[in-house]
């Protein structure tokens, strides 16, 4: 069998990729998919955590590329969902610790076993992005509708493209309908504009409090049919499994379009 | 032609230097002055057509070979280089016949068949044509004029070596910053949205001005 090497990446730090990485994961193997999470933000890490897995953790990527133990040994099997997997980084190591070429090797032997390995990439473009990459066969930008992340973004876009990985998924975190509606923050078109065609729109993620809640819980937002971003989350996955899903209508969670439907003026 | 070469030769049209710069300009730079010195000032106030076997040459490097001429007292008027850029007369068609000296109503150009991102630039002698759009983040450098076949959101220097006649012509232009030779133009500090047609920028009274595109006329 022979999966996926995903990489997600974004430039800019603290955009949303462990979030996504975390999310579309648990996603993807509650559809059915044998799904390993990679985390190679190492000297970072925290995949572990938001995936509520951190007390389990025997040996990281560093201890596999360094021939300390099987990779079999180090995956760490997640306690609620069946066929996911995470492969933890170290924290005490950087990285300098791990080589592209051993992370090409690593993301060959993990796609023999499993439909889908997600990388979790660290930022910025320096060589921890070269390692993440290194191994891919596709990849997700997630940017936020700012311009400086945007900017990254676009950066990105193009060193990928040098990596030969040419037509990368786009999900949008964090969007806010109020703000882009009074015109204080990008809109989803202002962003897909500047990043061309080549670039597909993935999905796109409300600004969500339950993302907050469900990160310091150690559950993944997709597992709550409750919470929005978590539907966000569960559509990205239908589409990425070749489904058409439409957009969300972000707009119809707002109060003012509640309101309307409560007192008769909307369906 | 050697690598690091050079050779000035008389034309009807004027002085031709036909040179192969190579990586190392520093050395090349020595050799044009020890050149231009055995000649005691014999091309002293003629202009000169540059032809360069050279596939591209960065703007620095031009600027240091402009500079050195004119130290000498010779002015440059043109300038051609080899490989994948043409020769595009004004007539708009490309013609792929090597080296020929170009008049000043000519221009060797390089054409860049994709969008230019953050972080990507684009540095050539001649005229550089984009099919694709330049994003914020992104600069060309041009020795001649710039064509962006998209939205230039990013830089754009145009006459990078001192042509005022250089012009800046996209289908929408709405750049961070606008060179054209020493003038320099930056966007309003207010967002602006795309413009909705092509449009064009030039010197005009010492200062950058920026109209509407339309073609000219046709000369038939
Ligand atoms: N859609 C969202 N709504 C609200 N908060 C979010 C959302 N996505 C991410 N966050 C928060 O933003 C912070 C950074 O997210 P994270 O996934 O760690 O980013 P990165 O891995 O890119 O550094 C976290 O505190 C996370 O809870
Ligand atoms: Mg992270």
């Amino acid at each position: 069998m022979s999966g996926q090497v995903v990489v997600v990446t974004s430039g800019k730090g603290g955009v949303g990729k462990t979030t996504v990485v975390a999310n579309i994961g648990t996603g993807l193997a509650l559809s059915g998919q044998k799904v390993v999470l990679v985390d190679a933000d190492i000297g970072l890490r925290n995949l572990d955590v938001v995936m509520g897995l951190e007390n389990r953790i025997l040996y990281d990527i560093v201890d596999v590329v360094e021939g300390r133990t099987e990779v079999r040994k180090a995956l760490i099997r997640d306690k609620r969902v069946e066929g996911l997997s995470l492969l933890p980084a170290s924290q005490t190591r950087d990285k300098t610790a791990v080589t592209e070429e051993q992370m090409k090797c690593l993301c060959d032997s993990l796609k023999e076993e499993f439909d889908y390995v997600l990388i979790d990439c660290p930022a910025g473009i320096e060589q921890g992005f070269q390692n993440a990459v290194a191994g891919a066969d596709g990849a997700i930008i997630v940017s936020i509708p700012e311009v400086s992340a945007l900017r990254d973004a676009d950066k990105v876009v193009g060193l990928l493209e040098g990596a030969g990985l040419t037509d990368p998924y786009l999900v949008v975190n964090r969007i806010r309908m109020d703000m882009v509606r009074r015109g204080d923050m990008l809109d989803v078109s202002d962003m897909t504009d500047i990043l061309g065609r080549q670039v597909r729109l993935l999905g796109i993620v409300p600004d969500d409090q339950s993302i907050i809640v469900s990160t310091n819980r150690g559950e993944p937002a997709v597992l709550d049919p409750k919470s929005r971003a978590g539907q966000a989350f569960r559509n990205i996955v239908r589409r990425l499994l070749g489904e058409e899903v439409e957009f969300m209508d972000l707009n119809e969670g707002g109060l003012v379009a509640r309101l309307m439907k409560l007192v008769g003026l909307a369906k | 032609m050697e690598v690091g070469s050079m050779e000035f030769r008389g034309t009807k049209s004027g002085l031709l230097l036909r040179a192969h710069v190579g990586s190392d300009i520093r050395g090349f730079i020595d050799r044009l002055k020890q050149r231009l010195s055995k000649s005691r000032g014999f091309f002293s106030g003629s202009s000169v057509k540059a032809q360069f076997e050279d596939k591209e040459i960065p703007v620095e490097s031009v600027r240091l070979i402009v500079e050195t001429l004119r130290e000498c007292g010779l002015e440059l008027s043109s300038i051609a280089t080899s490989a994948r850029p043409r020769r595009v007369s004004r007539s708009g068609i490309a013609e792929e016949d090597g080296l020929p000296a170009v008049g000043p109503d000519e221009c060797v150009s390089v054409l860049v068949k994709r969008t230019l991102r953050s972080g990507q630039r684009v540095d050539f002698g001649g005229s550089v044509v984009v099919l694709g759009d330049v994003n914020p983040g992104a600069e060309v450098i041009a020795g001649g004029d710039v064509v962006v076949m998209g939205s230039l959101r990013g830089m754009a220097h145009a006459g990078a070596y001192g042509d005022t006649g250089a012009v800046v012509v996209a289908f929408r232009l709405n750049p961070t910053q606008l060179r054209i030779a020493n003038r320099i133009s930056r966007s309003p500090d207010t967002v602006r949205t795309d413009p909705s047609h092509p449009e064009i920028a030039r010197i005009s009274e010492d200062a950058i001005v920026i109209e509407a595109f339309s073609v000219p006329a046709s000369g038939r």
